[in-house]
C-alpha cells in the first residue's frame, strides 16, 4: 500500500524583518494510512509549519509533499481540501461565526467537492445523521444544532470543529495544537473525544501537541521535533515501553535542554 | 403633518425605492456578505442604465433591456476582478480604477452626458396594456418593479441558502475555515463581484424605465445610499441569517426612500438630500452603537455573571 503522507527533503524559509528564518530544513517523513502520529516541540521547532506546509496554507522553498501517492506540492490548501480535514489552534478559525452549529457542520460536509448553485445546503439527511453524531459525542450540542457558533464556549467550539473535521472520513487530520487556548478540564475532554474519534475511524492523524503527558498518552508514533527537524521518531513498540516517565526523560536528552520544565508540566 | 401626505409619501418611496432596491442589496452582498467595499457599483449602476436607455431609443424590447443591462453590469465586475487579480490590488483600489474608466464608457456610450426615453415604450407601458389599462399611474409602476424586484430579490435569497450560498457566506466572514472547507477565495470573490454588479446594472435600467431617462453621473453615490439603506435597515431589524440580511435592505431601501419623499414632500430641497443622507448614515451607525453597548451593559451586569457561571458549571460538568 502506497504512503499517505509522504514528505521529501522540505525545507521552508521565513523572512521576518530582514532576518531569515529557517522553520523546517531538509525535512523527511512518511506516513501509513491510519497511521496516529503526535508531534511535540519546543516553540519554533517548525510543528505548526509542518502542519502548514502538509495543508499547503504555507509554500516550501525546497523538497515535495505527496498525499496518497499524488504530488500536491503545487496545489493551494482549498484545493488539498479534498484530502485533509484540520483544526486549527484558534476556536474562532475553525468554526464560522454567523452560522449555525448545523450551517458549518453542512459547509465542512462539502470539504473539496462541488459545490452546487441550485441545492439546497442543508438537507434533511445530513442533519439527521450529524445530529446523531453530535449526540454521541458531541455533549449536548445535538439540541443546538440552529444557534450560531458564536453562541458556543471556545471548547463546544472546537469540539465541533473536531466532529465536523472526522464526519465525513478524511485521508488526513491534521491537528494544531487544538486544544492549548482551552481551561484544563476542557482541553481533557475535548482531547478524549478526538483520541475516540480518531481510533473508531482510522483516519491517518498528525496531532501536534504542547503538552508532553498528553504526547506520550495520545497517538501510536510520536515525533520530537527541533530546530526544523525531526529529532526523534519514536515507534510505538518504543513508546509503550518507555511509558510517560521515560518519554519525559528521552525528550530532555534529545533537545539537550532546549525543552523547558513548562512543557513537561501540566 | 397632514395624513394623505404620509400616504402620498409611501406611494413615492415605493415607487423611486423599489428599482434602487436591487442595487442596494447588490451593494449589501459586498459589504456584507463578503465583507468589503466594490465601487464598481457606481459606474456598473449607470452602465446598465445606459445600455438600457440606448437599447429602448434605438426601438429595442424593454424587457430584453433588464437582462442585458445586468449582463453588462456583471461584465463590469468581471473587470474589476480582472484588475485586482492580474496586478494584485486591493478590491477598493481596482474598483476605483474600473469605476473611472467606466465613466468614460457610458459617456460614449450614451454620446451625450444624459439621454430621454420618456415616449418610448417601457415595461410598464408593456403591463399597461397587458392589462388593459389606458391610463398610466404610479401604482402599475410600483406593481411592476414591485414584482421584478420580489422576483429577483426571491431568486437571491434562495440561491444564498443553496450550497454554492453557505460557501459564499463563510468566506466572507472566516477566510480561514472557507479554505480549509476547500472554499475557493478567488472563485467566490468573483462570483460575488459579479452578482453585486449585475444587481446593480439591473437597478440601474430599471431606474432609467421608471424615471425617463438617464444621466451619466447617476451612479455616482449609489455606493453610500446602498450602505445608507443597509445601515438604516440594521436600525429597524437585526439579527443573523441571509433571509433576515436580505430582509434589512428591503426594510431599509424603502425607510431610506420614505424619508428623502417624506422631506420633499414638507419642502427640503433636492440639493439637500445629501446631508439628509449623511445624517441618515450617521445616526444609524449611533443607534446601531447605542444598542450594541445597551446589550453589553446589560450583559455585565448579574445576568452575564450568572449565564457566565452556568456555562463553566455546564463546561465543567461535561468533563466526566
Amino acid at each position: 500500500m502506497s504512503e499517505s503522507i509522504e514528505i521529501r527533503n522540505t525545507s521552508v524559509t521565513f523572512h521576518r524583518g530582514g532576518a531569515t528564518v529557517r522553520a523546517l530544513t531538509g525535512l523527511n517523513l512518511k506516513l501509513a494510512p491510519s497511521e496516529y502520529v503526535t508531534v511535540i516541540g519546543p516553540n519554533g521547532a517548525g510543528k505548526s509549519t509542518l502542519v502548514n506546509v502538509l495543508a499547503g496554507s504555507v509554500p516550501v522553498n525546497e523538497g515535495e509533499i505527496f498525499l496518497g501517492g499524488k504530488d500536491v506540492t503545487r496545489l493551494p490548501d482549498y484545493r488539498r481540501a479534498q484530502w485533509i480535514a484540520r483544526v486549527f489552534q484558534d476556536p474562532a478559525v475553525g468554526t464560522c461565526e454567523g452560522l449555525s452549529v448545523i450551517e458549518n457542520a453542512a459547509l465542512l460536509s462539502r470539504r473539496g467537492r462541488n459545490r452546487s448553485p441550485f441545492k439546497f445546503a442543508l438537507t434533511r439527511d445530513h442533519t439527521e445523521s450529524f445530529r446523531a453524531l453530535l449526540a454521541e459525542y458531541g455533549r449536548d450540542l445535538q439540541h443546538r444544532l440552529k444557534q450560531d457558533v458564536s453562541r458556543l464556549s471556545g471548547g463546544q467550539r472546537q469540539l465541533l470543529a473536531v466532529i465536523m473535521a472526522v464526519a465525513e472520513r478524511p485521508e488526513v487530520l491534521l491537528l494544531d495544537e487544538h486544544t492549548s487556548a482551552l481551561d484544563p478540564e476542557m482541553a481533557e475532554l475535548v482531547m478524549r473525544r478526538t483520541d475516540d474519534l480518531v481510533r473508531e475511524q482510522h483516519v491517518t492523524t498528525i496531532m501536534v501537541t504542547h503538552n508532553m503527558r498528553w504526547a506520550a498518552r495520545f497517538g501510536d508514533r510520536l515525533l520530537i521535533m527541533s530546530r526544523g527537524r525531526i529529532a526523534a521518531d519514536i515507534t510505538r513498540e518504543e513508546k509503550v515501553r518507555l511509558a510517560e516517565d521515560g518519554l519525559i526523560q528521552r525528550f530532555r536528552q534529545v533537545a539537550a535542554g532546549e525543552l523547558t520544565d513548562s512543557l513537561v508540566g501540566g | 403633518m397632514e395624513p394623505q401626505v404620509f400616504v402620498y409619501a409611501v406611494l413615492d418611496a415605493l415607487e423611486t425605492g423599489l428599482p434602487y432596491m436591487l442595487a442596494f442589496l447588490g451593494v449589501w452582498l459586498v459589504f456584507r456578505i463578503y465583507q468589503d467595499f466594490d465601487l464598481t457599483v457606481g459606474g456598473s449602476f449607470t452602465l446598465g442604465a445606459s445600455i438600457c436607455a440606448v437599447w429602448i431609443v434605438r426601438g429595442g424590447d424593454p424587457w430584453l433591456a433588464l437582462p442585458l443591462a445586468a449582463i453588462g453590469g456583471a461584465l463590469a465586475g468581471v473587470l474589476t476582478y480582472v484588475v485586482m487579480y492580474y496586478l494584485n490590488l486591493s478590491l477598493i483600489l481596482s474598483s476605483i480604477v474600473v469605476n473611472t474608466a467606466l465613466f468614460t464608457i457610458n459617456l460614449r456610450l450614451l454620446g451625450v452626458p444624459d439621454v430621454s426615453i420618456i415616449g418610448k415604450r417601457t415595461i410598464v407601458d408593456s403591463f399597461n396594456s397587458a392589462l388593459g389599462i389606458t391610463q398610466s399611474s404610479q401604482i402599475s409602476t410600483i406593481l411592476v418593479m414591485g414584482l421584478i424586484a420580489g422576483v429577483v430579490i426571491g431568486l437571491l435569497s434562495l440561491f444564498l441558502l443553496t450550497e454554492a450560498g453557505l460557501a459564499l457566506r463563510a468566506c466572507g466572514t472566516n477566510k480561514m475555515m472557507a479554505r480549509a472547507a476547500g472554499v475557493s477565495p478567488p472563485l467566490m470573490l468573483l462570483l460575488v463581484i459579479m452578482m453585486a454588479n449585475g444587481l446593480t446594472g439591473l437597478s440601474g435600467a430599471l431606474v432609467v424605465q421608471e424615471q425617463g431617462f438617464v444621466d451619466v453621473m447617476m451612479g455616482a453615490s449609489i455606493l453610500i445610499f446602498g450602505v445608507t439603506g443597509v445601515l438604516l435597515g440594521e436600525v429597524i431589524l437585526w439579527g443573523t441569517g441571509p433571509i433576515r440580511g436580505v430582509l434589512t435592505v428591503v426594510l431599509g431601501t424603502l425607510a431610506y426612500r420614505l424619508l428623502l419623499a417624506l422631506a420633499f414632500r414638507v419642502g427640503v430641497e433636492p440639493q439637500d438630500f445629501n446631508a439628509l443622507t449623511a445624517s441618515v448614515v450617521v445616526f444609524s451607525l449611533l443607534l446601531n452603537l447605542g444598542v450594541t453597548r445597551v446589550v453589553q451593559t446589560r450583559a455585565t451586569s448579574s445576568a452575564k455573571a450568572i449565564s457566565i457561571a452556568a456555562t463553566d458549571a455546564s463546561e465543567r460538568r461535561e468533563v466526566t
